[in-house]
């Protein structure tokens, strides 16, 4: 099983999406802001990184374009929580580097799918 | 002895003898008739003389009467002179002109010429019919009395007797047989007119009767010249107190007006501006720089087709180098037919840019407060009913999914708002990538295989080889899913079939469906917000009433179009083209800050 870093500001879609990480027997790392996600990717090599895309201070871009340009991390791979309306902004993201992206609201099973995808899509690498 | 002039007797002389007394001799009798004739021919020539004189007096009055005529338009001045010509002529000390009031039957006293400048007539207007005028006025007809204390018409005697006047001519001034009139002569002689007197008072009279059709001519000319300056006046007011910026384009394009607005929001003042192209001066360029070629303006549109153009975020550029949000009208002169020109009306669209920014920020920070407790619903609800924390009982499980799929319809209504909000704005970003179109219906269809399986119903997709369509394929993605979504979910029995093929300039998708069709009074509202089918087995079907909204924006922002057949019961058919070369502007400058 992964090690996965979920990093989004929201108390309660962090717990559920830890439980269900949790449940499914994956190792879960939180962070409540993009410092504490970039703190916790270099310090505990998660992994894959959930990153949501509206967090105060950094957002998920900028966590993002900052682990793809350290070579330490840019391997991870990265799924985006964004909203419905930012598909364009996270096409962007693809571009520089997001493995894929969940449109919240999301459905638990398709979230563990798209990480399951992921996870293989790595140890393919 | 007779003096004799033309054979008759003018006059005699005589002579007297005082030294003797005889009688004359023959010769002597015929060298006095002789001298008598002389003399007459002498008393003729002092005659011819004088009435040379006076005829050339009239006509040096007359000469100088025409050059004061044609030197003014003043109607006063002009009967004057009249007057004044008319008492030289018939050398009477008075002459007055009297204007006719025909509706009230009256003649007014007008200008006068009175050369011993004594006491006027001490009426200043006469009914029809009394007095001299009055009677003229009535009868259109002269009126030439030698005695007037011989005549019933003249009472005003006192007057008479105290000017020592005796003798009365008058005139009627006659224009298009009505008697506009009169001309009066008073003297103290009675008249007696010759020949050329009676000539040159006609002339008169016909000079008298263009002086006041004239002056009625110039009177009506100044109303109507009084009447345009107002109306100019108010025009010109209402175009400079606009704070739209208005340009007169003639049949080139060129500047024929500008109102004061156009140059306070570009800079440029009016004499930049007339005569030049206005598109030249601020409209050279796109938003992003672009140049703007003159023949893609709408303005040139109009003055090329007659059409109306109403154009949204663009620009203007002012002379200082800056920009203005703006939007503007592009409506054709017609004279007849003919296109001789343009009205271009533009408005600074600032602050409604502003107002649009902050209602997509607005809409935006809604939507996302609203997914964010939406998500954790529908994640916590999956949780519980994937019996992650415990086993459930059949009505709980049942309980749970109803509660899920109402989250879903939930987050299905939040995400469509966002795009029906920009659909309705013309808002929607399309890229322009090429789609492969029978690869996307493959993708569409697979999504809801399922789904219609589960409802024991077929669908099939028919594909024919296509041009790739310049697009956006997560858009068209959306588009096609909600037509496919649709059929699926009206229809009961049968199934659902999607065919690509070619179309005129593009490509078609046709989804036909077996289900219960639209009702003909249903089809005009197919495509406008909330819209729900009203056919019983349909209602209570999951939908947000949103995505037709949804797909018909798509389609066009693609250039395309989309229609419907249907028949209540017999199924429905949407066909929907899409073309495939880019679409003229569709798209352009919109959501460029995007």
């Amino acid at each position: 099983m992964a090690k996965i870093l979920v990093a989004d500001d929201e108390q309660f879609l962090r717990e559920m999406v830890a439980f269900k990480l949790g449940n499914a027997g994956h190792e879960v790392l939180v962070a409540v802001d993009g410092a504490e996600a970039l703190r916790l990717a270099s310090t505990r090599s998660p992994d894959l990184i959930l990153l949501d895309v509206m967090m105060p201070g950094l957002d998920g871009f900028e966590v993002l374009r900052r682990i793809k340009g350290d070579a330490a991390l840019s391997r991870i791979p990265v799924i985006m929580l964004t909203a419905k309306g930012q598909e364009r902004d996270v096409v962007a993201g693809l571009g520089t580097g997001a493995a894929d992206y969940v449109v919240k609201p999301f459905s638990l099973k398709e979230l563990t799918m798209r990480i399951d995808k992921a996870l293989s899509g790595r140890a393919q690498a | 002895v007779p003096i004799s002039v033309d054979g008759h007797a003018a006059g005699a002389f005589y002579l007297t003898w005082w030294t003797e007394r005889r009688a004359l001799t023959d010769l002597e009798v015929a060298t006095l008739r002789a001298v008598g004739q002389q003399l007459g021919a002498l008393l003729r020539n002092v005659r011819l003389r004088e009435a040379l004189r006076v005829r050339a007096e009239r006509l040096s009055a007359l000469t100088g009467l025409n050059h004061e005529i044609s030197a003014s338009l003043d109607m006063n001045e002009v009967l004057t002179q009249i007057a004044r010509a008319a008492s030289m002529l018939m050398d009477v000390p008075l002459a007055r002109i009297w204007l006719t009031d025909t509706p009230h039957r009256v003649v007014h006293g007008g200008a006068i010429w009175d050369a011993e400048d004594g006491p006027p007539f001490p009426r200043a207007s006469v009914p029809f019919g009394t007095a001299g005028a009055g009677w003229v006025a009535d009868h259109a007809q002269p009126l030439n009395v030698p005695d007037v204390f011989a005549d019933d018409r003249f009472v005003h005697r006192e007057w008479w007797r105290a000017r020592g006047f005796t003798s009365y001519l008058a005139l009627p001034i006659i224009r298009d047989g009505e008697v506009i009139a009169v001309l009066s002569m008073i003297g103290r002689r009675p008249f007696r007119l010759d020949d050329d007197e009676q000539r040159l008072l006609e002339s008169l009279v016909a000079q008298a009767s263009a002086a006041v059709r004239n002056a009625a001519l110039y009177r009506s000319l100044d109303d109507v010249k009084a009447r345009l300056a107002e109306t100019l006046r108010r025009n010109e007011s209402i175009l400079n107190a606009t704070s739209d910026a208005i340009y007169g384009l003639d049949r080139q394009g060129r500047a024929i007006f500008v109102n004061p607005a156009a140059c306070a929001m570009t800079g440029f003042t009016t004499d930049e501006v007339l005569g030049n192209f206005p598109h030249d001066l601020v409209h050279h360029s796109r938003a992003d720089g672009r140049p703007y070629p003159r023949r893609d303006c709408p303005a040139t549109d109009s003055l090329r087709s007659g059409a109306v153009r109403f154009v949204r975020d663009e620009i203007l550029w002012r002379k200082d180098g800056t920009s203005l949000d703006v939007e503007y009208t592009s409506a054709p002169i017609l004279e007849g037919r003919d296109v001789v020109g343009a009205v271009v009306t533009v408005r600074d669209a600032t602050e409604r840019r502003a107002v649009e920014r902050m209602k997509d920020d607005f809409i935006a920070t809604v939507s996302h407060q609203l997914r964010t407790p939406l998500t954790a619903i529908r994640g916590h609800l999956e949780l519980v009913l994937d019996t992650e924390v415990g086993p459930l009982t059949a009505a709980q499980e049942k309980f749970l999914r109803v509660a899920i799929e109402s989250a879903d319809r939930l987050g299905d209504l939040v995400n469509s708002l966002l795009d029906v909000d920009r659909v309705e704005r013309g808002r929607i970003h399309i890229r322009r990538d090429p789609v492969d179109v029978p690869r996307l219906i493959e993708d569409v269809a697979a999504l809801f295989r399922v789904q219609a399986e589960h409802k024991g119903l077929t669908l099939d997709v028919d594909l024919a080889r296509v041009p790739p369509v310049p697009g956006d394929y997560d858009r068209l993605h959306q588009a096609f899913s909600n037509l496919v979504a649709n059929a699926v979910r009206y229809t009961a029995h049968g199934g659902v079939r999607v065919g690509v093929g070619p179309a005129p300039d593009g490509v078609a998708v046709v989804i036909d469906d077996t289900g219960v069709g639209i009702p003909e009074g249903e089809r005009a509202r197919l495509f406008t917000r909330f819209f729900r089918g009203e056919h019983p087995t349909v209602r209570g079907q999951a939908g947000t009433g949103l995505g037709l909204l949804i797909t018909k924006g798509i389609i066009e922002q693609h250039g395309g179009r989309i229609d419907v057949e249907s028949a209540a019961g017999s199924g429905t058919r949407f066909r929907v083209a899409l073309p495939v070369e880019p679409q003229g502007d569709a798209g352009d400058g919109e959501d460029s800050r995007r």
